[in-house]
């Protein structure tokens, strides 16, 4: 079990990967408050990582972060970027070189988009022809396209789009570190998913190593490599991958902090990837000739076929009786159901459980980066992988209980 | 014209909370503890010069007194008629038949802030005559858009549910007026009075251009004359009536705020 | 002599004088803006010096114009010199009340970004908050030359210049059939530049504030 001595990095044995924000001790006192509002915070992250601070407004994890880009001076303690003592360089240059994010987005309202994902680049000294390069490569990065948006004001885009702006702004002189603020906390659920979903498998290209603060434990779980559940004054009640957080929390404080469906939850944290999905799926091209798709599909044991475009991207579901239609003239785009419920390998299960129920067949499909057709996930995948989990959850719940009140009938 | 700024000071956007912050003992006993000094301070240095006779004709006890009554019977003249008429104005313009005509009246208003007060009162005195009642004609003229803006400004920002609850409780339209919207408006409509005030301590000034007198004579005798001590003189009282004035106004407005704005 | 006839052969005249009148207002606003601008970026960054430096600016506001003008003479003597003092301080509330008002409304995130992304404090200023408070800013500033406009006609009492003169000489020469005439122009004149001037601030605007903020 992990205990809550954070100076000794409790936690999962560490993957060797080379620490790159080293916090040792970071304490703020506002004047004339009584209490500190962080207590000797001491936290490391590796390379590459994201970890989520995660707490109840008012723990301090907003002023743990302000810290960090010394926003906030700190009263004392130090702070380590790559090694190199940051506590004293000059904040200014030391900004320019951690990326940050906030809920606000911040964007400057006088500025095109253009002009404010290159502020940092020309803070930099960048010259115009490398600025504007990079800017076009950030906003496709993030998602849009840049001859669309370069001129455009932040009030003209969507809350959506400005953080995929913020996010790109932050990237774009190339931070090794990142720091965000709550990035998705103002944004409506559904784009929430969406942009978490995306900056996921930017994450994956980009390798930035990232703090990540929020209030929801349901992000946290999805975001974080690693998490800090933090209590009053950031003092750190369990420093832990996701995974060990859901099965062995530290204690009431933290697993009431992650609150109940608990291995509902652990469908956040498996991927996609992760689990053997079906890849006997009957496909055919969307060109070819008719007989030879119904032959595919007779040859399956499937009852529905996927029909792939030249780019092997899906396109549509036919059944027996679709291609019957195709048979008497109907071209076989227009036959059977168009494929709604894709998502890629990054996701979580819960992603591609929202995508099943939300579509019109039992089934989603899984693409990778480019589009192309990958397998199948479907309700029956899904179902094992909740009941091993839950399994696992409640032998491993079982055995703590009775290791720890051999003789005690109190246990629920 | 000073009323622009003043009035944009009065209604005041965001910086009204800026100026009109306080409450602090400097708020309510610095303005008189300075005037006092400053007026202390003017009288011993004249004290102490050596008058010649063209400055004691205008620097004595007898002249100061009766400009300093003229300027204040100026200043409350034009100052009462200008509330009597433009509150009542700007009460009927603010309700709802009258929103027709709102648009072209700020317009005139805000053509108004170009005029000069110095030519406007000219212009009264020259379709007129020489005299006490034309020149306060020229006073409420110049002072009469911050009150009424001000009227207009304070009632429409009364907040709507407040305006909806009271009606809902059976009050009439009229009691709503009188127990809910001009309560509520009261600190914005104070604020333009107390502009009014300033722009007639002010313009009431010139009224030695037209043969009334007023602390306008003794600093304009100051120049005429180029007597500094006679100027100066001038220049203090009518600037302390003014920082007087206001004080007061602002004080008032304070005491009669109802609690709780 | 009709009006029309009084507007034909002083147009010269009315020309030269609305022109001084001009130059009047734009030194002393050109003064006034030297001096309130900082003043106002101090204030609002400054909360001790705020209320001081606010009081100070509305103090020469409620003096008496012709107080103001009158108490430079000893310093300047007469003529242009004591109405361009008095006109700037009269112009300075507006532009320091709105300069402060303005640079407070910028929004917060976006201050704690720019300072996030490395800004120094001075590029922080130039780059971010004050194009952000400049269209309020740039309202103090019309408010002021319209104070200003108008209070410079009293200048002329003064001995200093501009359309104020035609205005005094009318009133001088009251009872003169021609005097109606010379207070008119003087008086339209006044209005006349006051209504350009506006003109202009609206196209100041259009000109200098970001298609962002608009």
């Amino acid at each position: 079990m992990t205990t809550t001595d954070t100076l000794t990095q409790p936690g999962p044995a560490r993957s060797g990967a080379k620490p790159m924000i080293e916090l040792l001790g970071l304490t703020k006192r506002f004047p004339g408050t009584a209490e500190a509002a962080v207590d000797g915070l001491t936290l490391t992250v590796d390379e590459g990582e994201i970890t989520v601070l995660v707490g109840p407004s008012g723990c301090g994890k907003t002023t743990s972060m302000e810290l960090i880009n010394r926003l906030i001076e700190p009263t004392s303690g130090r702070i380590l970027i790559d090694g190199k003592d940051m506590t004293h360089t000059n904040p200014d240059e030391l900004r320019r070189h951690i990326g940050y994010v906030i809920q606000e987005t911040g964007l400057l309202p006088h500025r095109t988009i253009a002009q404010n994902v290159g502020i940092v680049p020309k803070l930099l000294g960048w010259d115009k022809a490398r600025i504007a390069a990079r800017v076009d490569e950030l906003l496709e990065m993030v998602g849009m396209d840049p001859a669309t948006y370069r001129g455009r004001y932040p009030k003209e885009l969507s809350g959506g789009q400005r953080q995929r702006v913020g996010v790109a702004r932050a990237l774009a002189a190339d931070p090794p570190v990142m720091l965000m603020d709550e990035p998705f906390g103002a944004i409506d659920p559904i784009t929430r998913e969406r942009l978490q979903n995306e900056f996921l498998r930017l994450q994956q290209q980009v390798r930035k190593t990232i703090i990540f603060v929020t209030h929801d434990i349901d992000e946290a779980l999805k975001m974080g490599d690693r998490i800090a559940v933090l209590r009053n004054q950031s003092h750190i009640a369990q420093y832990d991958t996701p995974e060990n957080l859901l099965t062995s929390p530290a204690d009431d404080y933290v697993s009431d902090f992650i609150g109940t469906g608990a291995s509902l939850k652990r469908l956040n944290l498996s991927r996609v990837r992760d689990i053997e999905m079906a890849t006997d799926a009957p496909t055919a091209s969307v060109s070819a000739p008719v007989a030879e798709v119904r032959a595919a599909l007779l040859a399956s044991s499937w009852t529905s076929l996927l029909l792939l475009d030249a780019a092997g991207r899906p396109v549509r579901w036919v059944t027996s009786r679709d291609l019957g239609r195709a048979e008497r003239g109907a071209a076989l785009a227009d036959v059977g159901l168009p494929v709604e419920a894709i998502v890629e390998p990054h996701a979580t299960l819960a992603d591609a459980l929202d995508e099943l129920i939300a579509s019109n067949v039992g089934c989603t499909v899984v693409v990778d980066g480019s589009g192309a057709y990958q397998g199948i996930v479907d309700l029956e995948t899904i179902m094992i992988v909740v009941r091993t989990v839950r399994d696992e959850y409640e032998r491993f719940h079982l055995a703590q209980k009775l290791a720890q009140q051999p003789a005690d009938g109190r246990a629920r | 014209m000073a009323d622009t700024a003043l009035a944009t000071r009065a209604t005041g956007g965001p910086d009204s909370a800026v100026l009109r912050r306080g409450g602090s003992g400097l708020s309510w006993f610095g303005m008189p503890v300075l005037l006092a000094v400053i007026l202390g301070a003017t009288y011993l240095w004249v004290g102490s010069l050596e008058l010649d006779t063209i400055e004691r004709r205008t620097l004595n006890a007898d002249q100061l007194t009766r400009s300093t009554l003229e300027h204040l019977h100026m200043t409350a003249v034009s100052t009462a008629i200008v509330i009597v008429l433009a509150i009542p104005l700007g009460v009927l313009l603010s309700r709802p038949f009258a929103r027709p005509v709102v648009p072209a009246v700020l317009g005139v208003a805000n053509i108004g802030q170009g005029v000069p007060s110095f030519g406007l009162i000219t212009i009264v005195i020259l379709w007129t005559s020489l005299g006490f009642w034309p020149m306060i004609i020229g006073l409420v003229a110049c002072s009469m858009l911050p009150i009424l803006r001000n009227t207009m400004v304070g009632l429409e920002q009364v907040d709507r549910t407040a305006v909806k609850a009271s009606r809902g409780m059976g009050m009439s339209p009229l009691q709503v007026l009188l127990r809910v919207e001009l309560p509520l408006a009261f600190p914005v409509m104070i604020a333009g009075i107390r502009t009014a005030l300033i722009i007639n301590v002010g313009t009431a000034t010139l009224g030695t251009f037209f043969g009334q007198g007023g602390l306008g004579f003794i600093v304009y005798n100051g120049i005429t004359l180029n007597r500094t001590p006679v100027l100066i003189t001038g220049v203090v009282l009518v600037s302390a009536l003014a920082l007087l004035v206001d004080y007061l106004a602002g004080a008032l407005g304070r005491l009669l705020a109802p609690r709780g704005l | 002599m009709t009006f029309t006839e009084y507007l034909t052969r002083n147009y010269d005249n009315l020309l030269e004088l609305g022109l001084e009148h001009l130059n009047l207002v734009l030194v002393s606003m050109g003064i006034a803006l030297v001096v309130g601008l900082p003043l106002g970026i101090v204030a609002h960054r400054n909360g001790f010096l705020r209320n001081p430096i606010l009081s100070t600016a509305g103090f020469f506001l409620t003096l008496p114009s012709l107080a103001l003008f009158a108490i430079f003479i000893p310093v300047f003597g007469i003529g242009a010199p004591p109405a361009i003092a008095a006109l700037s301080l009269y112009a300075l509330l507006p532009i320091v009340s709105n300069t402060v008002a303005g640079l407070a409304s910028v929004s917060p995130a976006v201050v704690k970004a720019s300072q996030g992304m490395g800004m120094t404090g001075f590029q922080r200023l130039l780059r971010v908050e004050l194009p952000l408070a400049w269209p309020v800013i740039l309202t103090g500033i019309r408010v002021s030359t319209q104070v200003v406009v108008g209070i410079a006609a009293i200048a002329a009492l003064v001995g200093g210049p501009g359309l104020g003169t035609e205005i005094f000489r009318g009133l001088r020469s009251q009872g003169n059939a021609s005097a109606p005439n010379l207070v008119y122009g003087g008086t339209l004149g006044v209005i006349v530049l006051a209504l350009l001037l506006d003109a202009a601030f609206l196209l100041i605007r259009r000109l200098t504030i970001s298609r962002g903020i608009r």
